[in-house]
């Protein structure tokens, strides 16, 4: 792929509409396993592509395309739990 | 691979094969099992089991079997409610085969659950399902090589247009004649610690087998998204949908069920009554005015809950419902709840029931009991048919729809009110995550809308028919004796005389009373006995209420009627999912107290406003 990724980690929270990331890792925090299980079976999973498609009023939730073929909704709070290397063009 | 025992069990002596259906969410499931078991699907008895599970017997090659729909389930071995039944079920009950059903275009994120099946050494069948949609995006599918890499039978089909169902039924039926072992599955999270799947296991089989699109597809739900999640558009289309659909009821539902009422009266006049004209009269007016009238009761509810569930069919089918869970996700979060919740509230308006058992979907408990505690308050069907008898009545006919509306938002308010509140506290206040699919816009297709429709009135009269025909026949004891009397020197009427010093302050009279006091054992059973309360047929019911009501008291009657106390089913279930003697009870008496309270407001209000 001619996509470059870049070196710093930030998180799907932080993503702008329409930017594209790579994840990197999922750090469930306080919501432990439970959380960890859906999100890997949503798609969150190293080295899997992520863009956010929308955000609703005052930001949240984001509604983010995970790989090609999965759309989903996710708060604020629960992006920010996802650490993603923006692809840069 | 480490070795470790495998948790399988070889049981025999399962005298009927059983198939077991399994998969994630929004994969099809339940539109495989429709199309697999048709109208015959029944909530089974399983023993320990804390979920209604459908199952259905079908015939193959002369063998009956039983098919079992678990519920949806991301991970084998995860932690929700809904992994635990599944794992509970498959170590309690014996499998003879498990399909699981997989959305063809989501493999890539989805074969986990089958490499777990795999290497318990289930006997299985991979379901791609939705491979029609997975061809529109581009998922190209080695199926030879992916079944070879298994070792396990692949299918691509489409359970809804029927795309290589053949192939499916005849691989099952040999599968199941050959397969000679039943098993149970125990310890299963025990062997996955020692035999985990790994990531590379997974990426190496999709690798040669699976090309997902390279690029971005731009696809018909992206457009419809653009329009249906608009930050500004949304929200009033949403509203607009759901308006859309009262009128629908009110246009098709409420016409329907007096074609209904037609046909029981006419059954009941010319048929049930020469029967038993002979018998004496204490006997014939039990059978007319308490049995009979118990079963004209129910029916006249079926096609207003067909067409509810019909239409609420096919707004979860076509992908609307979880987005209408995004949208109004910023809200409810206000509230401490989420999108989930306000899912259910909405669910809540077809059956309070259903409702509270679907709040499930929530993990975390505080939020969960928050949201079984407003969903009580959501305007059911039962409910509706009470408030469209009294507003028929009483309103003049263009007021009708937006007096039945307001009533709605109503209930919206009062619900989140209570959530607002409650949600300040500790015991319900809750950290939930919130990550739900969207899946891609999808046409409801007739049949499935219709089978869908037709699996939740069976529920429904299953769960209310022997509650309701109790309540006329007990409606019809306290009103029939002592002999000879009517109207308020009846034992109920009497009831109701005794209660007026705390109803006649919030305008409901003592005949109303009476009728509220069987709106505790099924609200469907309130316009049922206003017939014998009174003593009259419909139409003539009409004429009275007119004369003898105001509007104010008929509002604070609707009211009332609509935060009070719910059915007893609804009590049933309440205290079956919180699993809590203590909160049944505080989501008792608290609806009590507070409908006492908001009637009290709105008939004065009312009053003030000059409704007399």
């Amino acid at each position: 792929m001619s996509l470059n990724e870049s070196d710093t980690l930030i998180s799907l929270g932080s993503l702008n509409k329409n930017q594209t990331a790579v994840i990197d890792c999922v750090d469930t925090g306080i919501y432990g396993e439970v959380l960890k299980n859906r999100l890997k079976a949503m798609g969150f999973v190293k080295g899997n592509t992520v863009r956010v498609l929308r955000r609703f009023w005052w930001g949240s939730p984001l509604q983010v395309q995970v790989g090609k073929t999965t759309v989903i909704a996710i708060r604020q709070a629960e992006a920010n739990l996802i650490m993603v290397r923006l692809l840069c063009i | 691979m480490q070795t470790c025992h495998s948790p399988l069990t070889i049981v025999t002596g399962n005298a009927r094969k059983r198939i077991a259906l399994i998969g994630q969410p929004n994969t099809g499931k339940s539109t495989f099992f429709n199309r697999l078991t048709g109208i015959n699907a029944h909530v089974g008895n399983w023993p320990g089991i804390t979920v209604d599970l459908l199952q259905a017997e079908i015939v193959f090659n002369g063998e009956t079997v039983e098919i079992v729909d678990l519920p949806g389930i991301y991970d084998l071995k995860g932690f929700s409610e809904d992994e635990s039944v599944v794992k509970d079920f498959l170590s309690n009950f014996a499998i003879d085969l498990v399909l699981v059903v997989i959305n063809a275009s989501q493999v890539d994120r989805q074969l986990n659950l089958v490499l777990e099946l795999k290497a318990l050494g289930l006997p299985s069948m991979v379901i791609l399902n939705m491979a029609d949609e997975a061809k529109r995006y581009g998922v190209e599918i080695n199926k030879q090589k992916l079944e070879q890499e298994l070792g396990i039978p692949v299918f691509l089909i489409s359970a809804k247009y029927g795309k290589g169902w053949e192939g499916v039924l005849t691989a099952m039926g040999k599968a199941i004649k050959e397969q000679e072992n039943s098993f149970t599955v125990n310890n299963l999270n025990d062997y996955f610690v020692n035999n985990p799947i790994t990531d590379s296991q997974r990426q190496q089989i999709l690798t040669d087998t699976v090309i997902m699109p390279s690029e971005d597809v731009k696809t018909f739900t992206d457009s419809l998204d653009n329009v249906l999640l608009h930050p500004w558009l949304g929200i009033p289309i949403f509203f607009a949908s759901m308006l859309g659909i009262f009128f629908l009821i009110w246009y098709l539902g409420l016409p329907s069920q007096d074609v209904m009422d037609i046909v029981t009266t006419w059954v009941g006049e010319q048929i049930i009554e020469p029967v038993i004209y002979p018998l004496p009269e204490m006997v014939q007016s039990f059978v007319l005015n308490g049995l009979w009238l118990g079963v004209a009761t129910v029916a006249s509810f079926v096609p207003l809950i067909v067409i509810f569930f019909f239409v609420m069919a096919a707004v979860e089918d076509s992908g609307y419902l979880s987005r209408s869970a995004y949208l109004m996700d910023a809200f409810m979060a206000k509230m401490g709840l989420d999108g989930r919740a306000f899912v259910m509230q909405m669910m809540g308006f077809g059956c309070n029931v259903p409702a509270l058992m679907g709040t499930r979907i929530i993990r975390s408990r505080p939020m969960r009991l928050l949201s079984m505690l407003i969903i009580p308050f959501a305007l059911c069907s039962a409910r509706l048919a009470v408030f469209v008898f009294i507003i028929g009545a009483i309103f003049p006919a263009n007021l009708g729809p937006i007096v039945l509306f307001s009533l709605y938002i109503l209930s919206f308010v009062a619900s989140f009110a209570v959530a607002f509140v409650f949600s300040k506290t500790q015991q319900f206040q809750s950290t939930e995550p919130f990550v739900i699919e969207l899946p891609p816009y999808r046409l409801p297709t007739f049949k499935q809308v219709l089978l869908r429709g037709w699996g939740e009135v069976k529920e429904f009269l299953r769960r209310a028919t022997n509650f309701i025909i109790v309540g006329c026949v007990a409606v019809w004891f306290l009103t029939y004796f002592p002999e000879n009397a009517t109207g308020l020197d009846t034992w109920g009427g009497q009831i109701g005389v005794f209660l007026s010093p705390i109803m006649q302050p919030i305008g409901i009279n003592p005949y109303l009373t009476l009728s509220l006091i069987f709106g505790f054992i099924a609200k469907e059973i309130v316009v049922g006995s206003f017939a014998t309360i009174y003593g009259m047929g419909a139409s003539a019911l009409s004429a009275q209420f007119a004369l003898t009501i105001n509007p104010s008291s008929a509002i604070a009657f609707c009211v009332f009627c609509l935060l009070y106390t719910p059915c007893l089913t609804t009590v049933a279930t309440v205290k079956a999912e919180s699993k809590s003697w203590g909160f049944t009870l505080l989501s008792l008496i608290f609806s009590l107290v507070y409908a006492w309270i908001v009637t009290y407001i709105f008939y004065h209000g009312a009053l003030l406003l000059g409704f007399q």
